[in-house]
């Protein structure tokens, strides 16, 4: 008789497949063949967080799952992707020792790593432990090194995708002679906070990645928008995602040539907006101009308390006919009034996911205004505590099932670390159901979503 | 395991076969974590069916082996019947020696190593799925011959012949780098047949540059009669 | 037609668009042509075939998925538990024969049924305890009391992520 403790461990291996978080760690004491089932799955992604660093100590507190790796390095094998987003710290910048040893001994089981992520500044005892990863094509660090350590960075090739978190000057310096040992594979690169990249080190590296799909810098001040665009549109035209950052003090396009995007196959945009006022309209004018192709806009502001302004709004979508067809859109860090959502709504009209600011105080007049989203499917309220004085009101249960009711095809709503999970039902219309949210940490505000990534 | 047609020339390897019957596979049972003790029906029944999966296997390597390919492939097929969702749990007692546990080892670590186990259904699986390649490969069915190659793969990554099929197939069907990762691999997993990998690689090679060049010259008559289309207006 | 016979000799006549549905049988016809010879599908039971025919018999003529298509829903890592109401219907049936199902459907190689058995088992499981799945499945547990709080505390990073 075929009982659940009987399945073959592959069966039970599909069925976990379909499970996580607490349910993965609760199959794991069920019994000894649940826990050889689930054992691939739990161990595929190995995550350290903030929440883990917390209750870290090297004796009593939680158990490290690289001192597990390290004490059972039969369960390495499984390991497909690393993210350490925090470390745990024994005195004011400095990290457990014992944390270290323990993260750099279980990396280097990790024979079949993916992807690697380390957004602390502990890469430099970890390093030697990434080599000879022969299956790792994604690799996003805080990226301060010495040059010798750059230099054990550049054994590292084949990578497909490549994200460096405020890189030292000699990361970058020796970005041109890595590159000719990743432009076989290399199709998605990411500078997110450099001093030193400007328009002449771009324009020297971009010519070798001939098969860059995703190109990002943000924040590098020596490299603005005008650059940026003139070395991609150059170098890379097929480039399908794309993000930079326009500076206040960028000179007044009317000195220089208007920049134009034209990159026939983009899909995805992102600009980091740092001008304050509404001359910087003028300047983001010609961008949009030959973007017929674009799917997803994120723009990010300076202040959170500007206004989006008007004029950006008919940048995006002109009042005269629709050059965009926008799926996604995400304004962040700025005031977005209902009148500008009512706008945005009766031009964008295939929507399916909008990321901005929830009036939470003003709901019903807000659903008012995105009702002619037909596609719309999911909505995340990008406000956050900090915003406003005073105590911020939250979203309730029923203003949810007013949402979703007023506009069909509504599904998700997220908001305040919360999901709320739209059903229908025969009485009710719909019911909604709230679930823990954490968004996720491994990627940059501007990066498109996992789901919406666009291949190569 | 006995090999002993690893040394012959590239045509001939692509055909020979892996006619040996395997032997019983020794057990590391103090990894198991995952057997629940079969009943006596469910030992014997698991015993007749692999039986009957053996011998279907060799009717099929003989079927092989005087040019009948496609009662080969049935026979193997047959043998797939028989192998797949086969009680894993009984099979893998068939083969313990004593089911001891020491509790020496961690539940964790047994758990870990479950995975690693390969049973006797496991070694028929690659023989027949490589075998399988070999017959594609024959009747130039180039799509399947990589889709039993890696079915073999996945049983066991270093099968050398399944590499090797796999690499004809991916450059018979245009794929030259895939292919080259995979004659690459045939060098890690046995230096002795890198001679063998080199002349396919070499071969291949020389394939796409003809490839090339016949697409050249016909690109290169397209454009100049355009040319000449032009200068005529 | 293509004529099936079953572990407990049960002989089936099913439609070649129908039996299709399982890439190990599509595979099969395709590579050695059809015949009036049966397939001896020797790990399956005519009661449980009678279930998996029923399946391919709704959803036949809709595509197949492609082994490549597999492996990017490998890759993105979160899988939705959704089921189809048909299919819900379809597998309310007893702990065992879901389970056999299962068996079945991972030894035709029929991944959609496979999913949605899969699916069925991991919506049964989300939210229990680990004494609520034991008694769910009726599963003895087989570790120790220290083993089972080493397994606790080594996979407590795992918890709510």
């Amino acid at each position: 008789m075929v009982t659940a403790d009987n399945l073959n461990l592959d069966v039970l291996e599909l069925i976990f497949a379909f499970i996580s978080g607490n349910d993965l760690v609760a199959v794991s004491s069920v019994s000894k063949s649940f826990l050889a089932g689930v054992i691939p799955c739990l161990y595929a992604t190995v995550s350290f967080t903030a929440k883990h660093a917390k209750r870290y100590r090297p004796r009593g507190g939680i158990m490290s799952p690289f001192l597990t790796l390290r004490n059972h390095p039969d369960l390495a094998v499984h390991v497909r992707y690393i993210d350490i987003h925090c470390a745990p710290f024994i005195a004011v910048g400095q990290v457990h020792p014992k944390f270290l040893s323990e993260t750099a001994d279980a990396l280097q089981v990790c024979k079949n790593l993916t992807s690697f992520v380390c957004e602390p500044r502990i890469l430099p005892a970890l390093l030697g432990s990434l080599q000879g990863k022969e299956r790792l094509q994604n690799v996003h660090i805080y990226a301060a090194l010495t040059t010798i350590q750059g230099e054990m960075l550049q054994k590292i090739t084949k990578l497909r995708s490549l994200t460096l978190d405020y890189p030292t000057w000699n990361v970058v310096d020796s970005l041109t002679r890595w590159a000719q040992s990743l432009q076989r594979t290399l199709s998605h690169l990411t500078i997110f906070m450099s001093q030193e990249v400007n328009g002449i080190f771009l324009e020297a590296l971009l010519p070798l990645l001939p098969r860059l799909r995703g190109l990002h810098v943000i924040g590098c001040s020596k490299a603005p928008h005008t650059v940026v665009i003139k070395a991609a549109t150059t170098h890379t035209p097929s480039l399908k995602e794309f993000s930079f950052t326009i500076f206040e003090n960028t000179p007044p396009p009317s000195l220089f040539c208007l920049p134009t995007i034209t990159l026939p196959s983009l899909r995805h945009l992102a600009i980091d907006v740092r001008p304050t006022s509404d001359v910087t309209a003028v300047t983001m004018s010609s961008l949009f101009v030959s973007l017929t192709s674009l799917s997803t806009l994120v723009l990010k502001f300076a202040d959170r308390q500007l206004p989006v302004w008007s004029s950006v709004i008919d940048l995006i979508a002109p009042p005269s006919a629709i050059t965009v067809p926008l799926k996604r859109l995400a304004l962040i860090d700025c005031a977005v009034s209902i009148d500008m959502v009512g706008k945005l709504s009766s031009r964008c009209k295939d929507l399916e996911m909008l990321e901005i600011p929830l009036p939470i105080k003003d709901i019903r007049a807000f659903t008012t205004a995105i009702s002619s989203l037909k596609e719309l499917h999911t909505l995340t309220d990008v406000g956050d505590a900090h915003a406003s004085h005073g105590p911020r009101a939250t979203l309730a249960r029923n203003d949810v099932r007013y949402m979703m009711q007023a506009c069909g095809n509504l599904k998700t709503i997220v908001s305040d670390g919360r999901m709320w999970t739209g059903h229908p039902d025969f009485f009710m219309g719909v019911t909604v159901m709230p679930q823990r949210y954490k968004a996720n940490a491994t990627q940059h505000w501007f990066s498109p979503l996992k789901e919406y990534s666009y291949p190569s | 395991m006995s090999n002993t047609d690893t040394s012959i020339s590239t045509t001939q390897a692509s055909e020979s076969i892996e006619s040996v019957s395997s032997p019983g596979v020794v057990q590391d049972s103090l990894r198991d974590a995952n057997v629940k003790v079969p009943t006596q029906s469910e030992l014997s029944t698991v015993e007749s069916k692999l039986a009957t999966a053996r011998s279907k296997k060799d009717t099929g390597d003989a079927a092989f082996k005087v040019g009948d390919v496609k009662s080969a492939l049935r026979s193997y097929h047959e043998t797939l019947l028989y192998l797949h969702g086969i009680d894993k749990n009984a099979l893998k007692s068939l083969g313990m020696a004593s089911p001891s546990s020491p509790s020496s080892i961690s539940a964790v670590d047994q758990a870990a190593g479950a995975k690693d186990v390969t049973t006797e259904a496991d070694i028929i699986l690659e023989k027949v799925y490589a075998n399988m390649s070999a017959c594609h490969v024959k009747q130039e069915n180039w799509k399947r011959a990589v889709d039993t190659a890696d079915k073999a793969l996945s049983k066991n990554a270093a099968n050398s012949k399944a590499l090797f099929r796999k690499a004809k197939a991916l450059g018979e069907l245009g794929f030259f780098e895939k292919a080259e990762t995979a004659l690459n691999e045939i060098k890690k997993v046995a230096p002795n047949e890198a001679p063998m990998a080199d002349a396919e690689l070499a071969r291949q090679k020389m394939m796409d540059r003809e490839r090339q060049k016949a697409h050249d010259q016909k690109m290169r008559g397209w454009l100049s009669r355009e040319k000449k289309q032009a200068a005529s207006e | 037609m293509v004529h099936l016979v079953t572990s407990d000799n049960v002989e089936f006549v099913v439609d070649k668009e129908v039996v299709e549905r399982s890439v190990l049988i599509k595979n099969m016809l395709e590579d050695v042509g059809e015949s009036d010879q049966s397939i001896p599908l020797a790990n399956v039971s005519s009661a449980v075939l009678r279930k998996v025919i029923e399946y391919c018999e709704h959803h036949r003529g809709e595509p197949l998925p492609s082994a490549d298509a597999d492996q990017n829903q490998d890759e993105t890592r979160k899988r939705t538990t959704d089921i189809s109401e048909w299919d819900q219907k379809f597998i309310t049936v007893d702990q065992e024969m879901l389970f056999e199902i299962i068996l079945a459907a991972n030894y035709l190689d029929i991944k959609s049924l496979l999913d949605v058995g899969c699916k069925t088992v991991a919506n049964m499981i989300k939210g229990k305890t680990p004494d609520e799945i034991r008694r769910l499945f009726n599963i003895v547990n087989d570790f120790t009391p220290e083993e089972e709080a080493q397994i606790k505390k080594e996979n407590e990073w795992a918890e709510d992520r």
